[in-house]
Formats: C-alpha cells, sequence, structure tokens
C-alpha cells in the first residue's frame, strides 16, 4: 500500500522540490554527497514529473491586445511572455499583461455567481450555481419579454474586445432593445475622421515608416491605443535612436511619453490646437505645404462662394489670419524660433504625421482641437501615405447571421435609444446614467454591465448611483467585487482572460488588420463559464428569435465560424515569423498571395497554435481611404460641422478659448489628470506588484499623488510629500504632493487610477467640472479648477 | 540558377564581412539547401514590384491608350472602361485582358490609323499603377492571385497550341523563336509585355497556319509565362571553351592549377565537387572564407562572375572530371 501523504517520511511533492533544492545546494557544499531518490520511492502512484506547457494567445488586459506566450506547469499559469510571432508587439509585453497571472490567482476573485440578498451595497450574497444564475437571469429576460418590453433591457459594456461586441449587439437586436452603450476607450479621433474625411474610424499611423512623429499630447509610451507599437516604431531602450523615426512630444507635462522623446515641446495648458495651427500658418507662409494634394483631394483650403454668393474664410486665410507666430507663441509660451524650427522639420523631415491625443479632444472644443492638429497631415499630403495616416481594413471575418426579427423585437426596436448619441459622437454612458436617473420610473428595468465600473471609473459617479438605484435588476459580469459591482443585484462572474476563448483584434492605431485568438492559458479550477459562453448559452434558453440568431454551441465554435471569413478572403496568413510575414506582405504588395493552409481545419490549427492572424497589406491606392464625403475631398472645414454649429463657429472653426473660467481665488489651480500605462483601468488594486513599477517618482508607491511645479508648491506653502485634499466644486479626494519641475505653473497633475492602501480609489474624474464637448459629448478633462488643501 | 550562384558569389567578400562585424558564423550549406536558396530567389525575382504611377499615366497617354480606354472618369469610350482592373495589384490580369482582345484591339487601332503600342521594361507595371491610382472603383477590395505555377504553364503551352510554333520544350521551332532568350531576366509583367508586342504578328501567322489565337483565362496567363521563366532554370548547356578562358581569366587556375609551383587549391578534375552545377556552387560557397584568406594575403583581387561565366565554367570542369573518370586527368597547363 502506497504511503498517504501525512505520514512521516513521505516527501509530498511541494516537499520533494524543496527538499531536492536543498539537497543540491548541499551536494554543491559537499561534492562527495550521494544522493538517490528513486520515483518509486519518492512518490506514490499518480506522481509525475512537472507537466509544463506554453502556449500562445492574446492579452486582454488593455485595447493594445499584444500576442502573449503563456507557461503553465501542471495546469496552473506561472508566467506570461511576449508572442514573438504577433506582427504587432513582437514578442514585447507591458507590465499589465504580466501582471495577469496576479490577477488570475487574486484572493478576491470571484468564482461563483451571487446573489444579493440584503440591501443593496450591504455585502450580503448568496452563492447560486452557473446554471441557477442562468435560469435566474433567463425567467426576468423572458418576463420583459412577455410584458412586450425588450427594450428595457440595456447593456453597458466598458471594455469589449473582438467578437463580444457582435454578439452583444446581436443579442440585444435579436431581443429587441436598441439599448447598447459601448463606451469603451472613446478618444474623439473617429469623430474628427468622420467631420473632415467622412470616414468614422479612428485613423491608424505608420509610426515605423514616418520621419517625424509630432504627438500633441499622446500618451504614446504610456496609455496610448498600443504602447508596444511605439516602442517597436521608435526603438527598444538601447537600440540605435537613428533608424528609427524623430519624435517629438508636444505636451503640458513632461510625461515619461515627452522623457522617451527626442525633443519635449512644452505648452500651456489648451493650447496644443494653436500650436498646431502655428506651425500651418509656417508651412503656409513658407509654401511648404503639398499644393498638389490639396489641389486633388482637399476641400475648404482656399476662399470660396457660399450657396448666397458670399465669400467664405478657407483654411489658409483663417490660419494666416489669426495664427502669426508671435501670437502662438505669446498663447502657448513656445518660443518663436522654436515653432518656426518646428514646422520645418515637419517639412523636412517627412513624412511627417501628427498625433493628436486626449489632451486635445477631451475639451469643450475638442473636436476642432483635433481637426487642427490633423490638418498638418492633411497640409502634407500625409494620408493614405506610407509613414501618414491611414485607414486600414477590419479582419474579413464571418458575419453572424442576420439577427431572426419577430413582431415584438421590431418594436422594441423602433423605440428610441435611452441614451442618444451626439452629433458626432456615439452613446456614452453618462447619457444613459442621465435618462435613466431623470424619472422615478427608469426605461431600464435589467440593466446588464460589462466589464463596466462606471461609480469608479465616470466623471459623475452621483449620477450613476442614482441611475442604479431606479434599476429593478443590475446585472454584473465583473469577476471582482468593484464599486459598481457591489451595487449589483446578480453576479455572473466572467472567466479571466487566460481561462476563456475570445478574440483581440489590434487597436486602430495599427495600420494593418490584425485578429488574435486569446485562448484558454488553463483551465479554472473553479469551474465556471465565460460570459461569451453565458451568452451564448442564454440565447439557446430563451429561443426565439434570440436563440436563432446566436446559433453557437460555445464562444470557441463562434470564433470558429467567424475565422471562416479569413480563410475565404485569400489575403493575409496567420501569425508567423518576422521573415514570413515580410514575404508574405511583399508578395501581396506586388498582388500575389501565399496560401497557408491546404484546407480550413489546418488552417484553423496554425491560427490558433501562432495566435492569430494578420493581412500585412495596405492599399496605399485606394480612393476611398482618403475621402467619403459628398465631394470625396478631405474637408478642413467640414460641412457637417458647418451643419451643426451656427454663426462664427460653423464659419470658422478653428478659433480656440484658453482663458477658462477659474472660481477667482477659491480654486486657483487647473486639474490636469492623466492616465499611465500600469494604472489606465485602475486594475493595480488586483495586480500589488504596479504599484512598484517605475512612475514619474521612483520613490513613490502605493499611494496616490499629485504633481506640482515646486514654485506653486512653494507660493502654497506645501512642502514636497504633503498629504493635501486635492478640491474642486465637484468633490474632493485625498493625495501625496509631491513637488515636479516638469509640471506646468499653477497646474496640478493627477495620475488617474490609483488606490490607496485600504483600497479607496483616488479618482481626479470626480472633480470634473462636467464641461463636454457638445459635438462628441466628451467630457472636458482640462478645463476643471483645484484648490490643494493641507490634509 | 547558375547566374544567381555567380551572384552569390560575387557578393561573397561583402556578406563575409559583415558577417564578421555581426558576428555570425559564415553558414555552410549543402548542395541541396543552395539549391534550395537559389531556387527560391530566382522564385521570388518573378513577381514585379509595383510600377510608378507617374510614369503609367505618362505611359497611358503616350501609347494613346487613352484615346479608346477610360479610366478615373477620363478618357475615351472605344473600348472598355478599365477601372475594374483596378481590383488587381499586379498587372498580368489587364495584360490577359489585352491579350484576349489583341486581334480585335489591333484591328480597331488599324482602322483608325492608330498605332499599336509596344511596351518594354516595365511600362505595363507602370500602367497597372497607373490605373490603380486613378480608378474611382469602389468600394475597392485588392484582389490577390495564387502565384503561378510552371508545370500548369507548361500544360497550357501544350494545350493552348504554342508547342506547334515554339516547340515542345519552348526552344522554337521554323515557325517560332527560341523563347529562351526573348525572356531572359524578365519578370512577370516584362514577359508579358513581350507576348503583346509579338501577338499582332502571332495572331497573323497563326491565321495563316489555320490556328485559332489562343485566349486565357483566370490567371493562366501568368502560368505560361512563369513556364517561360523557368526554361532557363536547369540550363545546364554551356560552353567549355569559354570555360577554359573563364578558368584562367578569373585567376581559378593560380590557386588550382599553377603554371609554376605547387598548387595551393586542390586539383578540380579529380574532385567530386566539379560533377554537378549546384556541388560546385555549395563548395564555392562553403570554401570562400578559406579561399578569401588566401587572395587576401597573395592581394589577388576576387573573382567576379558575369553573365553566363559561372555556368560555361562549370560545363569546363565538368567535362574534365568526366574525361579523368575513372582515372582523372589533370587539368592542362598552359
Amino acid at each position: 500500500m502506497p504511503p498517504l501523504a501525512h505520514e512521516p517520511g513521505h516527501l509530498g511533492r511541494r516537499r520533494f522540490i524543496l527538499t531536492l533544492g536543498g539537497g543540491l545546494a548541499g551536494l554543491a557544499l559537499a561534492e562527495s554527497c550521494d544522493v538517490r531518490w528513486p520515483a518509486d520511492e519518492a512518490a506514490g502512484p499518480g506522481w509525475a514529473p512537472g507537466l509544463e506547457e506554453r502556449l500562445n494567445s492574446t492579452c486582454l488586459v488593455c485595447p493594445s491586445r499584444c500576442g502573449i506566450r503563456g507557461r503553465a506547469v501542471d495546469g496552473r499559469l506561472v508566467g506570461i511572455g511576449g508572442n514573438q510571432l504577433h506582427p504587432l508587439s513582437r514578442g514585447g509585453i507591458c507590465p499589465r499583461g504580466a501582471a495577469a497571472v496576479q490577477t488570475l490567482y487574486h484572493p478576491e476573485r470571484l468564482r461563483t455567481p451571487l446573489l444579493r440578498v440584503g440591501a443593496r451595497g450591504a455585502g450580503r450574497w448568496r452563492s447560486l450555481t452557473p446554471n441557477g444564475a442562468l435560469t435566474f437571469l433567463a425567467d426576468r429576460l423572458q418576463q420583459l419579454r412577455a410584458a412586450g418590453r425588450p427594450e428595457a433591457l440595456a447593456v453597458l459594456a466598458g471594455y469589449c474586445a473582438g467578437s463580444m461586441d457582435a454578439v452583444w449587439r446581436q443579442f440585444l437586436r435579436a431581443f429587441g432593445s436598441p439599448n447598447y452603450v459601448a463606451d469603451a476607450y472613446p478618444d474623439g479621433t473617429d469623430a474628427i475622421m468622420a467631420a473632415m474625411h467622412g470616414i468614422p474610424q479612428r485613423p491608424s499611423y505608420d509610426l515605423e515608416r514616418a520621419g517625424l512623429v509630432l504627438s500633441f499630447g499622446a500618451p504614446l509610451f504610456e496609455a496610448w491605443w498600443s504602447p508596444l507599437q511605439a516602442y517597436v516604431a521608435f526603438g527598444r531602450p538601447g537600440e540605435e535612436r537613428e533608424r528609427h523615426p524623430r519624435f517629438i512630444q508636444v505636451d503640458t507635462r513632461f510625461s515619461r511619453t515627452a522623457a522617451r522623446a527626442h525633443e519635449w515641446v512644452a505648452v500651456r495648458p489648451r493650447t496644443h490646437a494653436i500650436l498646431a495651427l502655428g506651425i500651418a500658418y509656417v508651412l503656409i507662409k513658407e509654401e511648404r505645404i503639398d499644393a498638389d494634394f490639396l489641389a486633388r483631394h482637399v476641400a475648404g483650403f482656399d476662399d470660396w462662394l457660399d450657396d448666397r454668393g458670399t465669400l467664405q474664410p478657407g483654411y489658409r486665410s483663417l490660419v494666416l489670419r489669426h495664427y502669426r507666430t508671435e501670437e502662438v507663441s505669446a498663447a502657448t509660451g513656445v518660443p518663436i524660433e522654436r515653432i518656426v524650427g518646428l514646422a520645418k522639420m515637419v517639412a523636412d523631415r517627412g513624412p511627417a504625421v501628427a498625433v493628436c491625443g486626449a489632451d486635445v479632444t477631451q475639451a469643450p472644443d475638442g473636436l476642432p482641437a483635433g481637426m487642427a492638429v490633423h490638418s498638418l497631415n492633411v497640409l502634407t499630403g500625409n494620408i493614405n501615405r506610407p509613414g501618414g495616416v491611414l485607414f486600414r481594413d477590419e479582419p474579413p471575418l464571418a458575419a453572424l447571421p442576420p439577427a431572426a426579427l419577430d413582431a415584438m423585437t421590431r418594436r422594441g426596436l423602433a423605440r428610441s435609444p435611452v441614451a442618444l448619441p451626439a452629433p458626432l459622437g456615439a452613446p456614452n454612458a453618462r447619457r444613459l446614467a442621465e435618462e435613466i436617473a431623470a424619472t422615478q420610473a427608469s426605461p431600464v428595468e435589467v440593466l446588464l454591465l460589462y466589464y463596466a465600473n462606471p461609480l469608479a471609473s465616470s466623471s459623475d459617479g452621483a449620477t450613476w448611483t442614482a441611475a442604479l438605484s431606479r434599476v429593478p435588476l443590475v446585472v454584473s459580469f465583473s469577476p471582482f467585487l468593484d464599486e459598481t459591482t457591489s451595487q449589483a443585484d446578480l453576479v455572473i462572474p466572467d472567466l479571466l482572460p487566460a481561462e476563456r476563448w475570445q478574440d483581440g483584434p489590434a487597436p486602430a492605431s495599427y495600420p494593418y488588420p490584425v485578429w488574435g485568438i486569446a485562448r484558454p492559458l488553463v483551465t479554472s479550477p473553479g469551474g465556471g463559464r465565460s460570459t461569451g459562453d453565458l451568452i451564448l448559452a442564454l440565447a439557446a434558453r430563451l429561443g426565439g428569435t434570440v436563440g436563432a440568431s446566436l446559433p453557437y454551441v460555445d464562444f470557441e465554435a463562434l470564433l470558429k465560424a467567424r475565422a471562416r471569413g479569413l480563410y475565404d478572403a485569400r489575403r493575409g496568413m496567420p501569425f508567423g515569423d518576422e521573415f514570413e510575414t515580410e514575404h508574405q506582405q511583399q508578395m501581396q504588395e506586388r498582388g500575389w498571395w501565399l496560401a497557408s493552409a491546404p484546407d480550413f481545419e489546418a488552417f484553423w490549427t496554425a491560427l490558433v497554435e501562432r495566435g492569430g492572424w494578420v493581412d500585412p497589406f495596405y492599399d496605399h491606392t485606394d480612393p476611398t481611404r482618403l475621402a467619403r464625403t459628398a465631394g470625396d475631398r478631405i474637408e478642413l472645414i467640414p460641412q457637417q460641422l458647418r451643419r451643426q454649429a451656427d454663426g462664427a463657429e460653423a464659419r470658422d472653426p478653428y478659433r480656440f478659448r484658453t482663458d477658462d473660467d477659474r472660481t477667482a481665488d477659491a480654486f486657483p489651480l487647473r486639474l490636469n489628470p492623466y492616465r499611465m500605462s500600469t494604472l489606465a483601468s485602475g486594475t493595480v488594486g488586483l495586480a500589488p506588484w504596479l504599484a512598484e513599477r517605475p512612475t514619474t517618482f521612483p520613490e513613490v508607491h502605493w499611494i496616490p499623488w499629485v504633481e506640482v511645479h515646486p514654485m506653486t508648491a512653494r507660493e502654497l506653502g506645501l512642502g514636497d510629500g504633503a498629504m493635501v485634499w486635492v478640491v474642486s466644486i465637484r468633490g474632493r479626494y485625498l493625495a501625496q504632493m509631491k513637488h515636479f519641475a516638469g509640471a506646468a505653473r499653477d497646474v496640478v497633475n493627477a495620475p488617474y487610477g490609483l488606490r490607496h492602501p485600504d483600497g479607496t480609489l483616488a479618482n481626479p474624474l470626480q472633480l470634473l467640472d462636467g464641461a463636454t464637448d457638445p459635438l462628441t459629448d466628451l467630457a472636458s478633462w482640462c478645463t476643471t479648477f483645484v484648490r490643494l488643501e493641507r490634509a | 540558377m547558375q547566374q544567381l550562384a555567380g551572384l552569390f558569389w560575387n557578393h561573397t567578400p561583402r556578406m563575409m564581412e559583415t558577417m564578421r562585424r555581426s558576428g555570425f558564423e559564415w553558414p555552410r550549406l549543402t548542395e541541396t539547401e543552395l539549391s534550395d536558396v537559389i531556387g527560391y530567389l530566382y522564385y521570388v525575382k518573378l513577381f514585379d514590384e509595383p510600377g510608378d504611377p507617374d510614369l503609367g499615366e505618362r505611359w497611358f497617354r503616350e501609347k494613346q491608350c487613352m484615346l479608346c480606354h477610360s479610366v478615373g472618369g477620363s478618357g475615351g469610350r472605344v473600348g472598355p472602361p478599365l477601372d475594374r482592373y483596378a481590383r488587381y495589384v499586379a498587372p498580368i490580369m489587364l495584360a490577359e485582358g489585352m491579350w484576349n482582345h489583341g486581334p480585335a484591339m489591333q484591328a480597331t487601332q488599324r482602322m483608325r490609323g492608330v498605332a499599336t503600342p509596344t511596351f518594354v521594361g516595365r511600362e505595363m507595371a507602370d500602367i497597372q499603377a497607373y490605373v490603380r491610382e486613378v480608378s474611382r472603383e469602389a468600394p475597392r477590395r485588392a484582389v490577390f492571385l495564387e502565384p503561378p505555377h510552371p508545370e500548369r504553364g507548361r500544360q497550357l503551352f501544350r494545350t493552348k497550341g504554342c508547342l506547334r510554333c515554339h516547340g515542345d520544350t519552348g526552344r522554337g521551332t521554323p515557325y517560332g523563336p527560341d523563347l529562351r532568350a526573348a525572356t531572359v531576366r524578365m519578370r512577370v509583367s516584362e514577359i508579358a509585355g513581350v507576348l503583346w508586342n509579338h501577338s499582332f504578328e502571332m495572331s497573323a501567322r497563326m491565321r495563316e497556319r489555320g490556328f485559332a489565337f489562343p485566349r486565357f483565362g483566370g490567371t493562366e496567363m501568368a502560368d505560361v509565362i512563369a513556364f517561360l521563366y523557368y526554361l532557363r532554370f536547369d540550363e545546364t548547356r554551356g560552353d567549355s571553351a569559354a570555360g577554359v578562358q573563364v578558368f584562367r581569366a578569373k585567376g581559378c587556375a593560380g590557386c588550382h592549377r599553377p603554371d609554376t609551383g605547387a598548387a595551393i587549391g586542390p586539383d578540380l578534375s579529380r574532385s567530386e565537387a566539379v560533377t554537378a552545377p549546384m556541388r560546385l556552387a555549395a563548395a564555392m560557397w562553403n570554401h570562400a572564407p578559406a579561399m578569401y584568406e588566401v587572395m587576401r594575403t597573395r592581394t589577388v583581387e576576387w573573382p567576379r562572375f558575369e553573365g553566363d561565366e559561372m555556368r560555361d565554367l562549370s560545363v569546363f570542369l565538368r567535362s574534365l572530371a568526366r574525361s579523368t573518370a575513372p582515372a582523372r586527368r589533370a587539368i592542362p597547363r598552359r
């Protein structure tokens, strides 16, 4: 009879390894030591050496969706590295991706569905079986349908990778609800492209082939779409920098991105667009613009006669009239010679690409400000050219079947959505909350929260608190009891990315379509079911139009069905090494395509094993990638904007205010919230080692901080490291104040996503003044004024 | 293939220096491996790089294509608009369309007093690039073609009746020329241009002989062109006498058969390496570092092989090996 695990003399496996380690150390000290442990003596039946497995997958922690390679031993994930075959990340991985192991095994992770049994937020729950949770939710949804109110179901998706977005839309459409709000990382760049190009999609930037990258507040190495794309384009630390594009960061603070740039151009808050137009002024004056491109593809550069015969000023006149270099210098704080030098660099070191970030677009005039930055790309003709701004294709996935509709579905879909979009925006979470909170009888009876934690991440927590109190059933799929999930009635925790099937297309910033596949690296020890699988099972349970519209056994089957579109497209390839990818790219650029697999099954196997699919081809000759406006021209004075705005604003969108209201002396400092790569989604509490990653201050960890210029701090009488309350008219939060010479005077830089050791979120967004851009509905991050009070 | 092997050899010193600086070891290649590498390079050279749209516009105008065809909304209406060809990146589909309509086009050109255009070099690729740039076809979805297959091309060469004039192996008959010489160092679009240039004469000759003018569908023309491209791939025939001259002029004899003193290199007439062209090329590649060192110390210039020199050298050395077997004869002294 084999010895039991607790019997003296038996070495448990863990103890065996420890003992073996000690034995080897002893062996090193005394070489004569003879250690023999035959396996049959060391362990009982069933013991086997650790089985190691390495699998390629896709990181779903942030929108970059880099390629990862998980290392599992005996079914436990022990490490995450980069997938060398992934065309965007090329083996790189950021700290958040690596920290996903910590999230996976976090002790506070929810393993079973929970049903609230006490008052909302009281923290009293009852466990449900997965099937019990499914039945509970299906019954409630059936009741909505039975009551003829399918539109009372709403979904708020905060981060919806890949086909989950299509599944939610299909589910709601077949159910009969128009209330889908996907409020995931809006940055306003899609609205800029919609206005100027008639193409409502986020642009791609061909950073690698650019000669110069001029970033206006875009945090390329921090919380941008893909910091890894920036690392590949500009070189990893230690690489020869001369081989890469020159990189200039225009920023209000000396950010980590500014530190990585060849040059940092410090500007006053809210003057990025003015600097861009100052550069445009020099380019026009010195005739360093692409006149041929402007003549062939652009409208609104020159003055024109409108329908009434009135002469309307074009972009050239507006810029020459209002953005003389001296005035721009005075407004931005950038010296005249620097402005001229920047313009010359744009002209000489092409292709030059101007990228704009949230610092520009998250303002009351964010859309025109973003247009001002993008107008530099238009002036230099650097659209749809190598090294420029591109509009890439999406992966040609097979579409889901057309949604089945019955009479009730059609009635529900005909109702007006609860959250209406702004003229150039999408429905957003704030509007949804306002509409729900506005009436006692909520238009939403069942609210599903998918990776959405608005109580923590939105700028209007109070509205959300009111809204949640009015919704009869709030369901969250979060694997953790975050702020909003704590207020839910039912929690059906999703599996974590390392345990589920999903897909992760590369972000729009990357110029080529990439379809990454996330596959289970390990099996969830507690069982459970991914939200994707749950929705498919829910659809099957509901049957009718919903069941017919999502006829997939599980999410893996759905992904495989969608991959058929890639196979049939006769383009692109499963991920390959640099040679294979380059070879395919060169062949496609010559018009030929190399098939990678003899049949679909082999193709699917290759996709899964290699981590995904890429089409390394971009059609620079396609005129529909330049403009899809009524006149097939890029519009510098967009007609769409003229229809939305009135008077002078419509005639001249390129006028910007810099004199934001500050409430006298009560709030003398401008608040400047910013995202950091490691903290962007507030996950630091779930992966503690992220708290120790280098930040602006190498010595500051585990405590929220704000950055203030030393002279400003001295004027306030606040020493370095003082604990302060950051106070606005909307609220306050506690933080440590750090002196930082890279901060602008009279500005408080506030990283977003930090928590105190007790888990309390230090959220600068909840101090915001509520201003928005009326055209995009994006919240303004740069017009709030605060004061600092010693704590 | 041997021409490429010669190019390989010519760049060897530069490669060695680069690899030494980068800390890479000189890779040894077997005969098969070198054949594969050269085969791959030979294959990829078949495919044209994209043309120049600005030049394409010029050719489109100068060759008077625009009198009959429109693209992007401007041009003549005699022939069909060319916008739909914009979906193809490779010029072969345009070339195939021209070929298929060649007799009719040429008849119309004669009727209208317009000279039939001819194409040289990359002009066809340039025109394709121009069509892609100005075409109004939308939505645009690039169509990629399956790479051409020489074996399929060989079969088409037979079934389309090309062999009746050019012979089974494309080496010509009294009715048609040897196609190997006509297509040397050309890529798809260039060979397509050559075919077009001769299509009028071809169609006339075929009419005389009572044959129908062949038409192509799908990517058949590309397959035929690939067949023509590969006609010279395994060309092992050469000029042994010219090879003797190469052997001496390039300094090979200085090491392998000096007029005076002992030979530094092995007697090649007794070497297995010379018995097959790629075996010789692999042996030269693998011994290149040693040869390089010797030549540096002796301040001998690195020999370069141009045109068919490598092939002729190989033929000469092979003839020596044959003539000395089994008791091999030494290379004759000057």
